[in-house]
């Protein structure tokens, strides 16, 4: 079964609200099972190896930050047992398991997102907004954006090129690097928003968002639509269970 | 003054060799013209002129300096290079401001008169003041000239200048190159534009697929015939009309 | 389908300037024929590309325009409102502003446009590929476009148009980055879609033009100062010297007039046609 965009949406969805109302363990749980997802099911599949590669990337900057968020938070908040001792520094339970439960919400939360974009080819996401009222500019804006940040190291890097070939000791320190990039960041972004009026001239052009000719996200009913609103039910209780939860106590 | 090539191979980090085996040189007041087919590796070899990118192999040197073990900021005293693209290399906002960025950062003592006569001999003067993004796309590649040359430097290096030029700007850097070589600075160019440069080079090289498959005079290459269709390239229209009209 | 373009009396002012960028033009296209713009920079060309692709009415909808343009059996008075993709393609002079920049490869990107126009399914990817062929770049087609070359980038660009087989195809500058062979190919290309499309280039010297244009026109600051044919550009060459290549060009001619006299034209036409 592959999942189209709607029920990749409501997964998202979904897993937001469990981040919100649910404890660590079972996010823990979601966040191995949403990497699983990526190998099992077809349609969270990144869609490039470039894709790939920021998931991979992803996950080892936030095993970092689980760590760092966990230790700071079981040494700056006393309370519970002390769970070890280092340097004569202690790491308190409650303190390492409220910095559990934030870290495993934090990438919870970015993980469903990463997820959804790396296996979403963007037109298709921008087609589906479209396919929901979203003004088809606004789309093209989002496009040229994502273009212009995708470019934007490569370009610093070519001005940094062509400032030291003229002389100008641009990585010589840090001191010299911030310097030259205050200085190159005004003309930067000039020629990057006259280069994006370009660009977004020969995409439309090029029959992108054009009149009608762009076929507009097709309504079917699909075998995925009923996941679709399952997991969208599901969250709904989780809402309301959490409510409850919090009023009873 | 004078730059040597030896043996110079080069290849990004884990990639196949771009660039084989190439051993060059030339004097100042000389000029070198670069040619082959679009993506031979042209380009990457500027970069290795002003030592952006180091050799993988082999040494360049520039007068006395070595490539290998000078930075960038310090080569750019005895070469300028240019690149394709206008807007990597345009940040200041008058067109005098850009043209003065080498000469200010290289410490020239006469920066001042260099600026002037850069801007003049690129006929620039008139839009001095102009802010250089509201200038055709054209004359933006000029100004790019023109702040190579205000650096002062012995050599210049141009990467396709003529790219998106209409005849009026061509002939401005015929008239520069020609000024130019007469005070004995040394050009290498990289360009198709056969037509407008194979008169001011003395010399020709010529890369295919990396490696150099011929070096010599203009007139060699010439005589040569089959050099530069090897190297998937062909002799300027009028040189071919000229030919079948059987004319001197 | 090839599409005649017909301009009459056509002139454009864009807001806020003083002066038209186009003043008086009329010229005639028949389908199927290539039309070379010559002129140096600020001429007009592009302007005149652009009021018969569409775009120019739709980001300058306040600009003053007059006269008539016609694209095969539809009038437009005076010109399109809408782009009229893919009928009338048109490429930008900037090969690095047609490349999207949103795809992976050389032939997703080429793929992109026909997703746009909901042609694409597999049997197309022969058709890209063999347009690659001819453009000489069929072992690109998996390179990442943004790390091509000047003269790469040139023809991935055009090929994100050619793909959409337009009735009507307008290139702004499509030479610049080209080696000679690059220029041959592109020569073998138009021949090769006459019956397709009708062609209008723009350029700034006349070589190309003598190669493969049917009709040539000069712009000089927005007016049409000649329009014919190669061999009547030739005989009058003397009067527009800024659209000649160089000087080598300059002293061929003299000479051949010198030597050939009224039969000088004809020659200089026939050697080119053997390159």
């Amino acid at each position: 079964m592959r999942l189209d965009l709607k029920s990749k949406l409501a997964s998202v969805f979904f897993l937001w609200v469990c981040a919100f109302t649910l404890d660590w363990p079972v996010n823990a749980t979601l966040i191995l099972l949403a990497i699983l997802l990526r190998y099992v099911v077809p349609g969270f599949r990144p869609t490039s190896q470039r894709a790939a590669r920021s998931i991979v990337a992803f996950m080892s900057y936030s095993t970092l930050i689980v760590l760092i968020v966990v230790s700071l938070n079981a040494v700056l908040l006393p309370g519970g047992d002390v769970l070890l001792i280092v340097g004569g520094i202690g790491f308190h339970e409650s303190g390492a398991l409220f910095g559990l439960r934030t870290a495993c919400r934090l990438v919870l939360l970015s993980l469903s997102v990463l997820l959804f974009f790396a296996s979403t080819p963007i037109r298709e996401f921008i087609r589906f907004l479209q396919g929901t009222g979203f003004p088809p500019q606004l789309g093209l804006v989002l496009l040229l954006t994502l273009h212009f940040l995708e470019q934007l190291p490569d370009r610093i890097n070519q001005i940094f090129a062509a400032q030291e070939a003229r002389g100008s000791p641009v990585r010589a320190n840090v001191v010299s690097r911030a310097r030259a990039f205050v200085s190159i960041l005004f003309p930067l972004v000039l020629s990057s928003i006259s280069e994006s009026i370009d660009r977004g001239q020969a995409l439309e052009l090029r029959g992108f968002l054009g009149q009608g000719q762009m076929p507009v996200f097709e309504n079917r009913r699909s075998d995925t639509s009923l996941l679709t609103m399952s997991l969208i039910l599901l969250s709904i209780a989780l809402i309301i269970l959490r409510i409850l939860n919090w009023l009873i106590a | 003054m004078r730059i040597e090539s030896k043996n110079v191979s080069f290849s990004y980090p884990g990639g196949p060799d771009v660039l084989r085996d190439l051993s060059f040189a030339i004097e100042s007041g000389e000029f070198l013209l670069l040619v082959g087919q679009n993506g031979a590796g042209k380009s990457t070899l500027l970069k290795l002129l002003n030592g952006l990118l180091k050799p993988t192999h082999g040494s360049i040197s520039i007068g006395e300096l070595d490539t290998r073990h000078h930075a960038t900021p310090l080569l750019a005293g005895h070469i300028s290079v240019t690149f394709q693209n206008p807007a990597d290399q345009i940040f200041a906002s008058t067109v005098r401001e850009e043209v003065a960025f080498s000469p200010t950062n290289l410490r020239r003592a006469n920066a001042r008169e260099l600026t002037e006569k850069a801007l003049a001999l690129c006929n620039l003067q008139s839009v001095a003041s102009h802010h250089p993004y509201d200038l055709p796309q054209a004359q933006r590649k000029l100004v790019t000239v023109a702040g190579a040359l205000a650096a002062g430097t012995t050599f210049l290096a141009f990467d396709e200048p003529t790219a998106g030029l209409s005849q009026i700007e061509r002939s401005v850097l015929d008239q520069m190159v020609t000024h130019l070589l007469n005070e004995g600075r040394g050009f290498i160019v990289v360009s198709h534009d056969l037509e407008l440069f194979f008169r001011h080079a003395t010399r020709v090289a010529v890369l295919s697929r990396g490696g150099l498959t011929f070096t010599g005079k203009t007139r060699e290459l010439i005589e040569s015939g089959t050099v530069l269709e090897e190297a998937g390239l062909r002799l300027p229209t009028s040189f071919q009309i000229k030919r079948r009209l059987k004319l001197p | 389908m090839a599409h005649r373009v017909i301009l009459e009396s056509f002139s454009y002012q864009y807001p806020g300037q003083v002066t038209p960028a186009l003043a008086d033009i009329s010229l005639a296209v028949p389908k199927g024929q290539c039309c070379a713009l010559l002129g140096p920079t600020s001429a007009g060309k592009t302007t005149l590309l652009q009021s018969i692709s569409g775009i120019l009415h739709k980001h300058h909808a306040s600009g003053f325009a007059s006269g008539k343009i016609v694209i095969g059996d539809e009038s437009y008075a005076p010109l399109p409102e809408e782009i009229q993709f893919p009928k009338i393609a048109y490429a930008l002079q900037d090969p690095y502003v047609q490349i999207s920049g949103v795809r992976e490869t050389v032939l997703d990107e080429i793929r992109f446009t026909l997703e746009n126009l909901g042609r694409w399914d597999s049997s197309t990817d022969d058709s890209i590929l063999s347009l690659l062929r001819h453009l000489g770049i069929d072992h690109l087609a998996e390179r990442k476009p943004t790390t091509l070359s000047g003269g790469e980038t040139q023809r991935v660009a055009l090929a994100t148009i050619l793909i959409a087989e337009p009735d009507v195809l307008l290139l702004d500058e499509p030479l610049t980055a080209l080696d000679y062979v690059a220029q041959d190919r592109l020569s073998d290309l138009f021949k090769g879609i006459k019956e397709r499309s009708t062609i209008l280039f723009t350029d700034t010297h006349m070589e190309f033009a003598l190669a493969v244009a049917d009709v040539i026109v000069v712009l000089e600051k927005g007016r049409m100062v000649f329009s014919g044919d190669r061999k009547g550009l030739l005989d009058h060459i003397d009067s527009f010297e800024s659209i000649l290549p160089s000087h080598q060009w300059k002293e061929l001619i003299r000479t051949v007039k010198v030597s050939q006299g009224p039969e000088a034209t004809e020659a200089i036409l026939k050697a080119m046609e053997t390159i």
